[in-house]
């Protein structure tokens, strides 16, 4: 083995310093790429052979050591002198070191001295990697790859014994003969004598407890050496043996004490000391195979096979990965070779007790790494290596060059360098989420992978230029000027190309995330817009915010002409685009770029810009109402009305009237719906409104005009905390549930059950209302729910009695049935009078609310005693013929929604019809029992004649809940519905209320399903419309004949079809009245 | 370089290591080295029943070529880091003489 003192290497810088005798000769073919290149091992060591020869054949010359380039002379003389030091302070601090000294210089003889000894079989090594570790015996000491492994566990047996062991283990192989210290025969005769050599020195140092001692002079030598060498070690590493000392002096005092100890258990512990002793021996038996020359020298390979000059090219997870987790990375490796690739290697002694020995071959190695990156960079790898007089050539493989199991024929790297300006991964992740297939056919599959793969090439090649920014040119450098520039061009370069590149993918992404006017998207989908919203639009935004006209009229080019932009511009991404160019375009034109530094556009530029927008119109044309995305659907329409500006701004006269006639309905609506919204939403919705207005032209005061022309066909009423409602036509026809009842009683928590579906036991979390909230529920009646807040007193004369009970319709009076409802009954009492003088055709409806907590038996005593006073006092006021209608209910069960269905059916005018249809049905098709349910609400509209039990309705309710539920998860959505025709048709018809209801259009339209009980029942599932269902209740035995049943059930579908047909056109009457006022704001704003 | 590279950043997480004899160990990941070589510390044989002579031992080193598969922390890998990694490995030349 090659080795020499303190595990400096000697094989490898002889063959590659200058400054290195004659072996170099053939050393310098290696070089260091001996090691990188797998060079056969064996004639790495037969020349480390040879140099062991020439190395140690002469005491001097170690001096040729590669980086310890001083005389040995020079370095005996420092160490001799550290020792004096050392001896000198040992002596003024501890008693008896006569014996210690005479020890030490033997020792120090045979290390330094006699030179023949001191190589014997390399274990000078471990006394270089024991020495700053006095008490770190199972810590890892080599800076190896693999660091060290925890001490075998039979180690930590024996308190201080075993630490006396290690170390004299450690530091007997330099003394091939024993220490005259006369001390008895080898204890154990029959090992081998390196064993017992070990035994001895232990016994030696329990004796004496010197051991430490020795450490610490070696460690010194060490720091001597060092600092003879010109490489002053950190001082850390100073700082370190001072404490060592001290700490040693500790130790051995500690060691002392222990001593003594052990002495009087000696006898008694020398069989199991002896015992441990032979496991010892056979566990260290390999102890030292490998030196730490050996460790440095696979060190060094594992190195030169990592060092790279760029860790971001091939070490690119890991950087950035820590980078991301800032996790630091290893300091160690990081202090000396910033560039070094494998930081990795040392993770393990992170946060370890790291030993001087390490220190020091870090050290080594940091230097031995330098000059290994130096020499890469020098000369390029070699990749294969022809051998003179062989025929062919040999490979040469490494980590980044591995055999090759595939060849395949690279095509000419024509990679797009192209990329956006932040390459976040969500981005990426963004795209590859979309490859959908393009409906142009000409690009495939294929291709749009392909064109994702581009941006990624193209983000990549960015990032890395960008890291490879040059810094800021100095004054007077022209050279570093020029590099700047040419990086600059690049960037712009790539950045622009990336932009086209994203188009591509971009339109996918509409595509794919289109919600169309009365898309029901899936959440899923939602969120993918959400992310495409948040993590591309922002800096493309940026982007087009700062290009000149040039660039957005390029841009809105290829927008227009690679989309399909009635489509597009549906989706609020398209609509994002849109609006960023025509606003940017529109800036520009009104000189906004003189601003960021750019020139005024061209003529010729304006009449391009001019024809696209032009053309832009053309297309949208006709196509502007349909931008919007439905009303009630909970989407801020914001960004309609922020493109329309957008378009307005840049639109002539004509353009203009053409965009108000087609939106004024919605203008129209917008401005209804905000009237009867809160005072925060209403003025967001009107800020939304005004910003297309203006952009018209016209002005907050026209705005009034058109309100106040509108608002004389509509005669607003004040009701009190001064909110406006204004009733339009509609309205007129729309049935009103007003629910009150005292505070805390659940009409809030009813309202939210039933038409919000919120779980019961949410309602606890419920806010007490402090306003009324007026709800519009849509459904295939649209009626009003208004919740009153319990503490306010509405027969106040603040409060117009005319407007709230006014209109036909139903009042809900909820009592709760746990609390004391002798209060509740007075103010039920006064409600009732006072509501019934004002509209005696008011159905009054008392819900005797939270019922579920009370047993049976007191639930109908409660609905007794609340009857019976409330009769009585009803008949007190001769208001007998007043009619109430008392329900026990609850919403944790269904009796809520059966009493709301029951309040409701008393609304719809064509019950008896319906009722009438679904008897006619039953009786045909076998049917027990039939109900036609309101989709979203669970309400049943109507149910044939027979009575309704509760289990029949609960189960049918739940089958609604269990169809939208899959219907949710494995319905078709959106597709499907452009194309159908009756679908639209049903748009126009509840124009603005369609949408809110996510699959369960499925549901609706065509939807139908079966469940089988286990009772011998079927339950049957037909949809009737959008909002309504048949659910029924039959006999297994008669689906038999479900053709039948079909037949009947489309003969009924198109009975309720005609039934409701009759109430659209009347709502259509009063639509067509409502036109002809909106004409004259329409004149108003077009003249 | 990227599976040397993706194993460092696994350091100090556990891992199950799959052998080509069917043995799977968990650890935690101490080191690895470019020959995907691992070292793992507080080693358990995941069949332990089967192995039972696996009990007694603490840590292990693995080398690199008897290794199956490795199961990881799904918490401790960024797939799309490890695309883009991918990716840029791709990118390069294949004669691996970068530098």
């Amino acid at each position: 083995m090659s080795d020499s003192f303190f595990g400096f290497d000697t094989t490898l810088p002889p063959l590659n310093s200058d400054q290195s005798t004659g072996l170099s000769r053939t050393g310098e073919d290696y070089g260091v790429y001996d090691y990188e290149q797998n060079i056969d091992l064996d004639q790495l060591e037969e020349e480390a052979d040879d140099l062991n020869a020439e190395t140690f054949g002469d005491v001097g010359d170690i001096g040729q050591d590669f980086d310890f380039t001083e005389s040995t002379a020079k370095i005996v003389d420092t160490i001799k002198k550290e020792e004096e030091i050392y001896v000198g302070r040992r002596e003024s601090t501890t008693s008896d070191k006569g014996e210690e000294q005479s020890k030490r210089r033997p020792s120090y003889a045979a290390l330094w001295g006699n030179d023949s000894d001191v190589i014997f079989n390399g274990k000078n090594n471990h006394s270089n990697e024991i020495v700053g570790a006095p008490s770190l015996s199972e810590s890892p000491i080599s800076p190896s790859i693999w660091g060290s492994f925890h001490a075998p566990s039979s180690r930590t047996e024996g308190g201080i014994i075993p630490t006396s062991f290690e170390n004299s283990h450690h530091y007997t192989p330099p003394q091939t003969s024993p220490p005259p210290l006369g001390f008895g025969p080898p204890l154990h005769t029959s090992v081998r004598s390196p064993m017992s050599l070990e035994e001895i020195e232990a016994q030696l140092h329990r004796q004496a407890g010197v051991p430490e001692k020795r450490m610490l002079s070696l460690a010194e030598v060490e720091a001597a050496l060092m600092s003879v060498n010109g490489r002053p070690p950190p001082p850390q590493h100073l700082m370190y043996s001072t404490n060592e000392a001290t700490f040693r002096d500790q130790e051995n005092l500690a060691f002392l004490e222990q001593e003594a100890a052990y002495r009087e258990q000696e006898a008694l512990l020398f069989h199991k000391e002896k015992k441990r002793r032979d496991k010892q021996r056979k566990l260290s038996r390999y102890n030292g195979l490998m030196t730490q020359s050996d460790k440095d020298f696979i060190n060094r390979i594992q190195i030169s096979q990592l060092v790279t000059d760029d860790p971001y090219a091939d070490d690119f997870y890991y950087q950035v990965y820590t980078a991301i987790r800032s996790r630091q990375p290893q300091p160690s490796i990081s202090t000396f070779s910033p560039q070094l690739g494998g930081s990795g290697f040392m993770g393990h002694e992170r946060g370890r007790h790291r030993s001087r020995g390490s220190e020091s071959g870090l050290l080594k190695m940091q230097q031995q790494v330098l000059r290994i990156v130096n020499d890469a960079r020098r000369k390029p790898k070699l990749t294969q290596l022809s051998l003179e007089g062989a025929l062919g050539k040999i490979a040469l493989n490494s980590v980044r060059n591995p055999r090759q199991l595939l060849q395949v024929s690279s095509k000419s790297n024509d990679i797009h360098h192209v990329g956006p300006s932040n390459g976040s991964g969500s981005v990426h992740s963004q795209h590859q989420k979309i490859p959908s297939i393009s409906s142009h056919g000409v690009i495939d599959h294929r291709k749009i992978l392909k064109s994702i793969e581009n941006v990624y090439t193209a983000v990549l090649a960015l990032e890395e230029l960008r890291r490879n920014q040059p810094p800021l040119p100095r004054p007077y450098a022209d050279h570093e000027r020029v590099a700047v520039e040419r990086w600059n061009e690049e960037y712009v370069e790539l950045a622009k190309t990336m932009w086209e590149e994203l188009r591509v993918t971009e339109m996918n992404v509409c595509k794919g995330a289109i919600w169309g006017p009365q898309g029901n998207v899936s959440p899923a989908m939602l969120e993918e817009v959400e992310l495409f919203m948040n993590t591309v639009v922002p800096p493309l935004l940026q982007f087009v915010a700062e290009s000149p006209l040039r660039i957005v009229i390029g841009l809105f080019g290829l927008f227009i002409e690679r989309n399909n932009i009635v489509w597009v511009a549906r989706s609020k991404v398209g609509l994002a685009f849109l609006t960023m160019f025509l606003s940017r375009a529109e800036i520009l034109k009104q000189g906004g770029g003189a601003m960021q530094g750019l020139p005024p556009p061209e003529e010729l530029e304006m009449i391009q810009w001019q024809d696209l927008y032009n053309r832009l119109f053309s297309l949208l044309q006709n196509h502007f109402l349909s931008l919007y995305p439905p009303f009630m659907i909970g989407i801020d329409d914001m960004y309609v009305w922020q493109f329309l500006a957008a378009m307005a701004v840049g639109a002539s006269t004509e353009q203009q009237h053409v965009l108000v006639t087609e939106v004024r309905e919605r203008v129209l609506e917008t401005v209804i719906q905000a009237s009867r919204l809160s005072a925060d939403k209403a003025s967001h919705k009107i800020a939304n409104v005004n910003l297309f207005l203006n952009a018209l032209g016209l002005d907050a005061s026209q705005l009034k005009n058109f309100e106040e022309e509108y608002s004389l066909h509509t005669n607003p009423q004040d009701i009190g905390n001064g909110e406006e409602l204004p009733e339009d036509p509609i309205q007129d026809h729309r049935p009103r549930l007003l629910i009150m009842g005292q505070r805390r009683s659940g009409k809030s928590s009813i309202q939210k059950v039933v038409f919000h579906k919120m779980p019961a036991n949410e309602t606890l979390f419920l806010e007490s209302t402090n306003k009324i909230v007026k709800e519009d529920i849509t459904s295939f009646i649209d009626f009003q729910v208004w919740d009153f807040p319990g503490q306010i007193n509405y027969f106040d004369s603040a409060y117009d009695s005319n407007m709230i009970f006014g209109e036909y319709g139903a009042l809900i009076f909820v009592i709760d049935a746990q609390d004391d409802y002798i209060e509740a009954l007075n103010r039920l009492h006064h409600t009732v009078t006072r509501a019934y003088k004002v509209n005696p055709d008011l159905s009054f409806e008392v819900f005797i609310h939270k019922v579920d907590a009370l047993s049976d038996e007191y639930k109908i005593d409660t609905q007794r005693d609340i009857q019976q006073r409330i009769t009585d006092e009803l008949a007190d006021y001769d208001l007998e013929h007043v009619h109430l209608n008392f329900y026990l209910t609850s919403i944790y069960d269904h009796s809520i929604f059966e009493a709301f269905s029951k309040v409701i059916q008393k609304l719809i005018p064509q019950l008896p019809t319906l009722e009438n249809l679904l008897n006619i049905l039953c009786a045909n098709s076998g049917i027990e029992k039939a109900f036609l349910f309101d989709v979203n609400s669970k309400i049943y509209i109507a149910t044939d004649s027979s009575p309704v039990d509760m289990q029949s309705y609960e189960i049918c309710s739940d089958m609604i809940d269990v169809i939208v539920d899959i219907s949710e998860i494995y319905g078709r959505t959106n597709s499907y519905r452009f194309t159908n025709d009756d679908f639209d048709q049903s748009q126009t018809d509840t124009n603005g209320h369609s949408g809110n209801y996510g699959t369960t259009t499925e549901t609706a339209n065509d939807a139908s399903s079966l469940i089988k009980l286990n009772n011998g029942m079927i339950l049957c599932l037909r949809g009737v419309n959008r909002f309504l269902a048949l659910v029924c209740l039959l006999r297994s035995d008669n689906f038999e004949k479900h053709g039948l049943i079909d037949y009947n059930f489309q003969c009924f579908k198109e009975a309720i079809a005609d039934v409701f047909e009759l109430k659209r056109r009347n709502a259509e009457r009063m639509k067509h009245e409502r036109m002809g006022l909106i004409e004259n704001v329409d004149d108003n704003v077009g003249g | 370089m990227l599976f040397y590279s993706f194993f460092k950043t696994l350091i100090g997480q556990q891992v199950t290591v799959e052998l080509k004899n069917d043995l799977a160990i968990t650890g935690i990941l101490t080191s690895v080295d470019q020959f995907l070589n691992i070292k793992l510390d507080e080693i358990r044989a995941v069949d332990e029943a089967k192995y039972p002579h696996m009990m007694a031992v603490k840590n292990c080193f693995i080398r690199g070529s008897v290794v199956r598969y490795v199961q990881l922390p799904a918490s401790a890998v960024d797939t799309a880091l490890l695309q883009d990694a991918a990716r840029r490995e791709a990118q390069q030349p294949t004669t691996g003489g970068a530098h």
